[in-house]
């Protein structure tokens, strides 16, 4: 057969399953007639896009390659100045059933080898330096995430059940969420819940030969509101409540106080608040949209964190998208963090000296490219995505002073590959 | 950047592209449009000697068929769709009827004239399996022309997008399909046309994106012993249909735009209410003159200023 | 901080008695893949995941999923 005789056979077999599609999933003329329409006019499969979103199918495929950047000798006393490298596979899918239900499947496996930071102790001149984790740890993270979503017509609601596997650990997860809309869907009103049950059995550390095992609950709630502001804008805001209990440490880092070195010791519970506020708005004539983002963290740890993300989506010769964009971060210390402890601590005291829990800044430039190829494949949600981002913190970044910075805080370079399709 | 607007005759109606750009460019494009607005003419038009549209329906009563191309193909399973959807109303078959209709020259069919050109009418009765069409019956005919103008116009925004106008318009004898909008913004400003006075807009409809379509009873009919008889014709019984005097329809094609005024138009005084069913973006106003649909605006009147039974233009 | 997060508030307040009525059919422009929340889900998990690991902050905008004995 021809060339353009299999291509045509393939076109209209595309439009077929999609008629035939539309038809079981219940969907209405004005859906139909698009759809057949898809294959006969260049760019509709991109416009309709939205109509076509109702209740499909759709895959993605991640592939992202993670490192962190190797740390300075001045400020690494022992162990690996390497640290972590992570590449992660990452799946998502969604198939319809009947016209109102949607399977979600999630899953991701990820290997990570290198270094990690073990404890921070001072040097000769009173400076802290971090001593690292001695040759390669070498760990695979498997997570699985099953969801049913029920579409209704003006609301959805969703009930999700996962796992996440570690060599070490072990979690298991629930959540219930309801979107409710409101004024022909300008207005959107959603709320959540989640509950994750957690077990850590750690390896041996050549500190703690007879590790024993750990658990933590973790419950959260959330409320959040969206909004469509004009034919252009829109803007979401949503506040996420956290509750932990348990087991809060991390059982491989030590900290040092008064020249002795203990196991990292944290309040058994956190609460967590955390606000975003997102906005997107569409500058017609330049063909290109801004995004920014907002995010305020509290927690009865005393940590106060402020998340600031801004990017400009372009539209390039209608398929391709050019996105820069740059995040800023900043946090201030837990009540119970120092680099380490001039004077010894009761071994009650909560004390840690993890780089996560310091006080620090730091900026991060992303930049993504996706290109759609929706027109090529005559799929209407077909997409290629690549994405590099460059993070950095530091004390230097952080609004305010900070007296002493963590030596173990992170660098790291991301690159990520995404494929997606839906039909 | 210059509005450049080019008008032409084709495809039976005065068209004309309102292009956004630079003259020469707008030019180039311009002619690259009406070109492809020719080409469908000639590959569809049923007055043609050489289109594809004369040679399938020259093949009716062969049982070998035609072998159609991947976009004829396209089309077709596009009006199997409509024809699924709307319930055997929107009908490519019935082509023939203009045979006995001859609103040209105001005769009103006898009965059983009509009644003979049934039994060749129906999609139901055509074998479509591509590449393959076969027209069984001798006298059975295939009628691009209820939809190839709304599709032309959407092929051709498409094209002009394709060359790098972002911002035009594209008027195929009243199939409207937006290129973009006004380089500001703003959207096209599209009348809507009173049916019993033609001349005189009734209302303006905002087009930012996709196609607009309207049927009238008012385009093309004919007043016989002061009964209007409008040009679109029920499939299933050979008559005009009665009840919306006009509907217009925004969507994402003007394709289906068209579909959706030509299957309102064909349910009669329910086709108002089937648009609202669907959520189209509609705006239909009935013989009596009620004014509905989504588009309606805040401040329009419930009543059109139509008076009933005012039977002037047609 | 506190001053931005009260402005912030009030510019919420501000947006919401801003809003326009937009039609569905007019909803083109928000349907833009560069106007999604997300333009791209999975890169989306795995950047939350990333920056949940490295940083104090838990990622906002919603509950789901679970944790990780990430170090």
């Amino acid at each position: 057969m021809s060339q353009k005789k299999r291509r045509a056979r393939s076109e209209r077999r595309a439009a077929e399953r999609a008629a035939v599609r539309a038809a079981r999933s219940g969907r209405g003329t004005f859906a139909m007639l698009t759809t057949s329409a898809l294959a006969l006019i260049p760019g509709l499969a991109e416009r309709a896009a939205a109509q076509s979103q109702e209740n499909g199918w759709s895959f993605a495929y991640g592939y992202s390659m993670y490192a962190e950047g190797s740390l300075p000798a001045s400020k690494v006393s022992a162990g690996s100045r390497e640290r972590y490298d992570i590449d992660t596979h990452a799946f998502k899918l969604a198939a319809p059933i009947g016209g109102n239900i949607s399977l979600g499947l999630d899953v991701a496996y990820e290997k990570m080898t290198g270094a990690s930071p073990w404890l921070i102790e001072s040097d000769l001149a009173g400076d802290p330096v971090v001593v690292m984790t001695g040759a390669s740890i070498e760990d695979a993270r498997t997570d699985v995430l099953a969801s049913v979503t029920f579409i209704g017509e003006k609301s959805r609601t969703s009930l999700t059940g996962g796992t996440s596997m570690e060599d070490d650990y072990t979690a298991i997860n629930f959540g219930f969420g309801r979107e409710k809309d409101f004024n022909q869907k300008a207005t959107t009103f959603s709320w959540g819940m989640g509950f994750s049950t957690d077990e850590i059995d750690p390896n041996g550390t050549s500190f703690n030969p007879l590790p024993s095992k750990h658990h933590k609950k973790v419950g959260s709630f959330s409320l959040g509101i969206a909004q469509v502001i004009d034919r252009a804008s829109v803007a979401q805001s949503s506040l996420t409540l956290q509750y932990a209990d348990g087991y809060l440490a991390d059982p491989y880092k030590l900290v040092s106080a008064g020249g002795i070195n203990s196991e990292d010791r944290r309040p058994g519970t956190r609460t967590q608040i955390s606000w975003l506020t997102r906005y997107r708005r569409h500058f017609e004539r330049v063909h290109g949209s801004l995004h920014a983002d907002y995010q305020f963290n509290w927690d009865t740890w005393d940590v106060k964190a402020n998340t600031l993300e801004l990017g400009w989506h372009q539209e390039l010769f209608e398929l391709i998208t050019i996105a820069p964009s740059i995040r800023y971060y900043t946090q201030s210390e837990a009540k119970f963090y120092a680099p380490y402890f001039a004077l010894g601590l009761p071994a009650t005291q909560d004390a840690s000296s993890d780089y996560r829990l310091s006080p620090y800044g730091a900026l991060s430039f992303k930049l993504r490219a996706d290109v759609s190829l929706a027109d090529l494949l005559k799929v209407p949600q077909a997409r290629i995505g690549l994405q590099y981002e460059r993070y950095e913190s530091g004390a230097e970044y952080a609004i305010g002073s900070i007296g002493t910075e963590n030596p173990a805080l992170v660098d790291f370079s991301v690159l990520m590959l995404t494929l997606k399709t839906g039909f | 950047m210059q509005l450049q607007r080019s008008a032409f005759k084709a495809m039976g109606s005065p068209c004309e592209l309102r292009l956004y750009g630079e003259p020469a460019r707008t030019a180039e494009v311009a002619r690259a449009a009406q070109a492809e607005v020719v080409r469908l003419e000639a590959k569809y038009s049923r007055y043609r000697e050489d289109s594809l549209a004369t040679r399938i329906n020259r093949s009716a009563g062969e049982l070998a068929g035609v072998e159609v191309d991947a976009e004829t193909a396209l089309l077709l399973d596009y009006a199997a769709t409509a024809w699924r959807e709307s319930e055997a109303r929107f009908d490519i078959t019935s082509g023939i009827l203009r045979r006995v209709w001859n609103f040209k020259a105001g005769r009103v069919p006898a009965a059983d004239e009509v009644a003979a050109l049934l039994p060749l009418i129906g999609w139901d009765k055509v074998r479509w399996r591509a590449p393959r069409l076969v027209l069984p019956l001798r006298g059975m005919e295939i009628d691009f022309g209820g939809y190839v103008k709304e599709y032309a116009a959407d092929l051709v925004a498409a094209k002009c997008r394709e060359l790098g106008v972002r911002n035009g318009l594209v008027d195929l004898g009243g199939d409207l399909a937006a290129i973009g909008p006004h380089p500001d913004g703003r959207p096209w400003r599209v009348g809507v046309r009173d049916p019993r006075a033609p001349d005189r807009a009734l209302a303006q409809l905002a087009l930012h994106a996709g196609g607009v379509a309207t049927s009238g009873d008012y385009e093309r009919c004919m007043i016989v012993d002061g009964v209007r008889y409008g040009h679109v014709l029920d499939p299933r019984s050979g008559w005009p249909v009665r009840g919306l005097a006009s509907v217009s329809v925004i969507a994402d094609a003007c394709l289906v735009a068209g579909t959706l005024t030509t299957c309102a138009m064909l349910r009669g005084t329910r086709g108002g209410a089937w648009l609202d069913a669907l959520g189209a973006a509609s705006f239909y106003i009935e013989e009596s003159g009620r004014v509905g649909g989504a588009l309606v605006p805040k401040t329009a009147p419930q009543r059109a200023s139509v008076a009933q039974g005012r039977l002037l233009a047609c | 901080m506190r001053a931005l997060r009260i402005a912030l508030l009030l510019g919420i307040c501000a947006l919401a008695s801003a809003c326009q009525h937009v039609d569905p059919w007019e909803r083109n422009l928000l349907a833009r893949p560069d106007m999604a929340w997300e333009p791209d889900e999975l890169a989306a998990t795995q950047e939350n995941h990333t920056y949940f690991s490295k940083e104090a902050a838990m990622p906002g905008g919603g509950v789901g999923g679970g944790g990780c004995g990430c170090n």
